[in-house]
């Protein structure tokens, strides 16, 4: 724990590539010691996806967004943590086109779409390392994540569409 | 019966992850309807629509509050100095502060009396919380929600703990300590004739605690056989309040309240000291704590991370409203009040209780008496006591009693959850038990007690010609479905006698049940408008109120009216920001199945005046004119014709104003009947659960569902998917995992949390099959019917009977954990059991 807290006090300022865009929070100015990814993201940044149904006790997966291309829990992780490292949330996800956005529309794989952006983003992971999953694969990647509306059934089937439209393109 | 068709979409066959669902035949006679649409929000998923706690204004405060730690404790003193010097905290707001002190909002259960009975529960900042988690003592408001945050830690409160109960038979013990009194009374156990509250059900006397109708005792006599036996329910229903954490904000500015609320803003909402404001909303409340006329009141309507209904009912809901309009009036800046809390804090009660049954029946299967007693939840019982819904009005018992004792508890008051869990429990534990009493197939006898306030389905042709619907025999429609899609007579076995290489039991169950809500219950005329106006683009935007809930209704709205006027879908649009025309009463069962009727009558109007206007330029009779996919064209001559978009820019005068549906010329299936007493519940749903159970376990694994649904006109298939999938996810996980646990010695929740409160994920689902039954049989547009609550509260009491076939034992505790499955068997002499 010393040793983290060390580091933070030592890094003053903390650099993050968010969605392709570099930025730069000064501990102690823009941010706090304390302060986790999700707050960052969210007050920060302005990135509305982002969400929680827990109020951080990581539980809930809405809160999920991508960093270095995993999946993590952003209520759960410093933002110091992430210095010089590579952020992305659905907005980035849905500004490069992604099938992931129209594959859930078309599914219908969400209602109310409040934890929608956390399988979008998961699933993106999934897709980047395993162009072709199985069932079983999506389910594995994406049961973090909890549904009120059980839309499961529909979201597997999106990511398979989602796959299916990166195939086509050649893009894995 | 038209050939079926199978649609693969959204998942494919043959898969344990398959869902799929069936419906008959697109009609040839529609265009938009019954067909699948994109989804027009998907601003929902992409980060870039607005959800309550997005939203920003320049100089906004942030308001946070105490909420108990205690089940029942005093606020004795409260000291907030420190929060108040605090720099960056701007108000500090104290329950004894007279902004507070007094003021409530109403639950749902007491909409129907002038005379508030029961303030306690729905206190905006009390001074004495009646359950854990409730919001009590202190408000603050400061520059950020960090500084909020720690403002509270500042604030030293003194409690006296006080007597708790969180037992419903517990509560009735003569020295029981009194939870939570009720006004005007003495002790746990709420008398509603001397409360003045109107129970749901019209068919029960105003006041009463039961419903009653033929010869109890002679129906019992009557009967080959009696059976006896009782049930325990937990309380689950995490979510029904709003997966996203409440909140509000509100600015007075310029003479006008500008007011972000979630999605319905028809909550039941009223200050103490104001008289009854009929057809009160929170925006009236709104207003009066602004010192706003209301007619400077604008309402914005985010979209809300989930709503079950809750939203409507709970006056939770409105306690971010009211304390952030307090806040922005003190402070005179933007407040957004911040509900520090998650959907466990208010959990509903809704399902808890302990009920007992006696059941006389011959041995053909028909059921001579029913005599439910139940000491269950109050809001439930306000709603229809537990049998007087379902069991008393959809079926053909000639003798039936419900009785009920309501027991305060220290625990968050009801809401509606996908309401009809309970019922459908009470329901089909009659109709299990008495099939697995004779060795029959619960099919059959589901069928032999089909009917409406007593009298058997077969006998109710001439009133539902009468009514202007067709003859079908719905119970037996949704039977033949799942009897078929299961594969029931291959499948289903004797109790305890199916025992796999695996070493579990295999279990199949059934279940069955009426539409949960018919629509409309009332005329729908009452309080429900909406409007269509035309742009120039050749676009035509829905004005009405918005409440996107989720169900993807708008996009169930626009086919409506694109299909009625003639309108392509992509050329009908809702306004996200019109609030004012009303849609969907308070409350929110089969609003979507209402507001159908006046998007019809909608579509309808517009059709007129576009053909109007049309004639008027092409020097024709609207007679002989037509509109489709926005173009109108002359009947006898097609090559004569005109977009809509160019007959708006060449006539904007008379498309001015737009067109208006109020309901008072209702489009429906069938003439309304004009009493309540005479809408009957002709739609029914049925299901068939398949299931593994371990002996050594308890563990239950879930293989396949089979459900119906006679949602009488799919209007929106994709969306009706979602209902029957989501729906059956919610039921079986409320009945299998979902339960909150209190401790007996503090009255506090032990699991309010999502790791040790157990939500079905991916990782538990399985093969469900849904079909979409079309029976025309609904009140709503096209005869459709509401879908939401159905599948969950069939879902909800479809395990037990799968259970106890797989095992030969009955589980009489809900939810069905593995703990309870084991003391089930441990209770009894398990057939499979002894052949081991």
């Amino acid at each position: 724990m010393s040793g983290i807290v060390g580091a933070v006090e030592e890094r003053r300022v903390i650099k993050i590539n968010i969605n392709g865009r570099e930025y730069e929070f000064e501990i102690g100015v823009d941010i706090q010691p304390g302060t986790t990814l999700f707050e960052l993201l969210r007050s920060r940044v302005g990135l509305r996806s982002v969400r929680d149904a827990c109020l951080g006790d990581g539980s809930c997966g809405a809160c999920t967004v991508l960093v270095d291309g995993d999946p993590v829990l952003s209520c759960m992780m410093l933002a110091a943590d992430c210095h010089n490292r590579k952020v992305e949330t659905v907005e980035g996800i849905a500004r490069e086109g992604h099938p992931l956005i129209d594959a859930f529309a078309k599914n219908y794989a969400y209602q109310c779409g409040y934890e929608a952006p956390a399988f979008i983003v998961t699933a993106k992971a999934l897709l980047d390392k395993n162009p072709n999953p199985s069932e079983e694969e999506i389910v594995e990647a994406l049961s973090g994540i909890i549904s009120r509306a059980g839309v499961y059934p529909a979201v597997i089937s999106a990511v398979e569409d989602a796959a299916e439209a990166l195939r086509k393109r050649g893009v894995s | 019966m038209a050939a079926e068709r199978r649609i693969k979409h959204p998942l494919r066959e043959n898969s344990y992850f398959t869902f799929e669902q069936r419906q008959f035949p697109e009609d040839p006679e529609y265009r938009i309807i019954g067909r699948n649409v994109p989804a027009r929000d998907v601003d929902r998923i992409d980060g870039s629509g607005l959800f309550m706690r997005d939203i920003s204004l320049p100089g906004m405060l942030y308001a946070k509050w105490h909420t108990s730690p205690y089940a029942h404790a005093r606020v004795k003193r409260i000291d907030a100095d420190g929060a108040r010097s605090m720099k960056g905290v701007i108000d500090v707001l104290t329950c004894d502060d007279p902004d507070v002190r007094d003021l409530f909002v109403l639950s749902f259960f007491d909409t129907q009396s002038a005379n508030i009975k029961r303030p306690d529960l729905a206190f905006v900042l009390p001074c004495e919380a009646v359950y854990e988690g409730q919001p009590v003592g202190v408000a603050v408001a400061a520059e950020t929600e960090a500084l909020a945050d720690e403002a509270l830690r500042h604030v030293k409160v003194e409690w006296e703990e006080l007597p708790f109960v969180v037992d419903q038979d517990e509560a009735l013990r003569p020295d029981a300590p009194v939870a939570q009194l009720f006004r005007g009374q003495s002790g746990n156990a709420v008398d509603p004739a001397a409360a003045g509250l109107a129970p749901f059900a019209p068919w029960t006397p105003p006041g009463s605690t039961k419903c009653e109708r033929g010869d109890l005792e002679r129906g019992f006599r009557e009967a080959d056989r009696v059976i006896e036996f009782e049930l325990r329910a937990g309380t689950n229903g995490w979510g029904g309040g709003g997966v996203e954490p409440l909140a509000a904000l509100a600015y007075i500015h310029d003479g006008y309240l500008d007011l972000w609320t979630r999605a319905n803003v028809n909550s039941p909402v009223l200050p103490g000291p104001v008289p009854m404001i009929p057809e009160g909303t929170v925006v009236p409340l709104a207003a009066k704590l602004a010192g706003i006329p209301l007619n400077r009141v604008r309402v914005h309507v985010p979209y809300s991370g989930s709503s079950f209904g809750g939203i409507n009912w709970n006056a939770n809901h409105a306690l971010p409203v009211a304390l952030a309009v307090i806040f922005a009036r003190r402070t005179g800046r933007p407040v957004m009040a911040l509900a520090d809390w998650t959907s466990f804090s208010g959990i509903s009660n809704e399902e808890s209780g302990h009920y007992w049954f006696k059941v006389g029946f011959r041995e053909d299967g028909t059921v001579t008496a029913v005599w439910v007693r139940s000491n269950a939840s109050w809001g439930t019982s306000a709603l229809t006591i537990p049998g007087c819904d379902k069991l008393y009005k959809s079926t053909a018992i000639e003798n039936c009693r419900c009785e009920s004792v309501f027991p305060y508890v220290n625990k968050a008051p009801v809401a509606c959850y996908k309401h009809g869990s309970t019922e459908a429990i009470v329901f089909n534990e009659v109709f299990s038990r008495v099939a697995a009493a004779l060795g029959k197939s619960p099919m059959e006898v589901a069928l032999k007690n089909d009917g409406s306030f007593g009298r058997p389905m077969h006998e109710m042709d001439e009133m539902k010609r009468k009514q202007g619907f067709p003859t079908r025999d719905s119970l037996r429609e949704v039977v033949t479905a799942v009897r078929e899609a299961s594969g029931w007579d291959e499948i289903w076995h004797p109790p305890g006698t199916k025992r796999l290489p695996n070493g579990k039991y295999h279990g199949v169950g059934f279940a069955w049940l009426e539409q949960w809500r018919p629509a409309p219950v009332n005329s729908v005329a009452v309080g429900l408008s909406a409007g269509l106006h035309f742009m120039s683009d050749g676009t035509a935007v829905i004005k009405g109120l918005r409440n996107p809930v989720g169900n993807h209704e708008e996009d169930t709205y626009c086919q409506i009216v694109a299909e009625e006027a003639g309108l392509r879908y992509e050329d009908v649009v809702m306004d996200h920001e019109y609030n004012e025309a009303s849609l969907e009463k308070p409350g929110g069962s089969a609003g979507l199945a209402m507001n159908s009727i006046i998007m019809k009558e909608l579509g309808m109007n517009a059709k007129r005046r576009i053909l109007e206007v049309a004639a008027l330029h092409m020097g024709k009779k609207p007679e002989e004119l037509e509109v489709l996919d926005s173009v109108v064209f002359e009947r006898a001559n097609p090559g004569n014709r005109i977009s809509v978009a160019d007959l708006v820019k060449l006539y904007p005068i008379k498309f001015a104003g737009g067109v208006w549906a109020t309901g008072e010329k209702t489009v429906r299936a069938s003439e309304l009947p004009p009493t309540p007493m005479e809408v009957r519940y002709w739609g029914r749903q049925a299901a068939v659960l398949e299931v593994e159970v371990d002996p050594d376990t308890g563990k239950i694994d879930i293989k396949r569902l089979v459900i119906a649904n006679d949602v009488g006109r799919v209007i929106n298939p994709a969306s009706v998917a979602g209902q029957q999938y989501g729906g059956a996810y919610m039921g079986i996980g409320r009945a299998m995992t979902e339960e909150i646990v209190y401790d007996p010695n503090t009255g506090v929740k032990l699991n309010d949390n999502l790791t040790w409160y157990h939500v079905l994920t991916m990782a538990d689902v399985f093969r469900i099959d849904a079909i979409a039954v079309e029976t025309g049989l609904g009140y709503g547009a096209y005869g459709n019917m509401g879908v939401g609550e159905d599948p969950n509260a069939l879902t909800r009491s479809l395990l037990r009977s799968a259970v106890y076939n797989a095992l030969g034992v009955w589980v009489d505790e809900d939810p069905i954990t593995p703990d309870r499955v084991l003391k089930a068997l441990g209770k009894a002499n398990l057939r499979a059991e002894a052949s081991r």
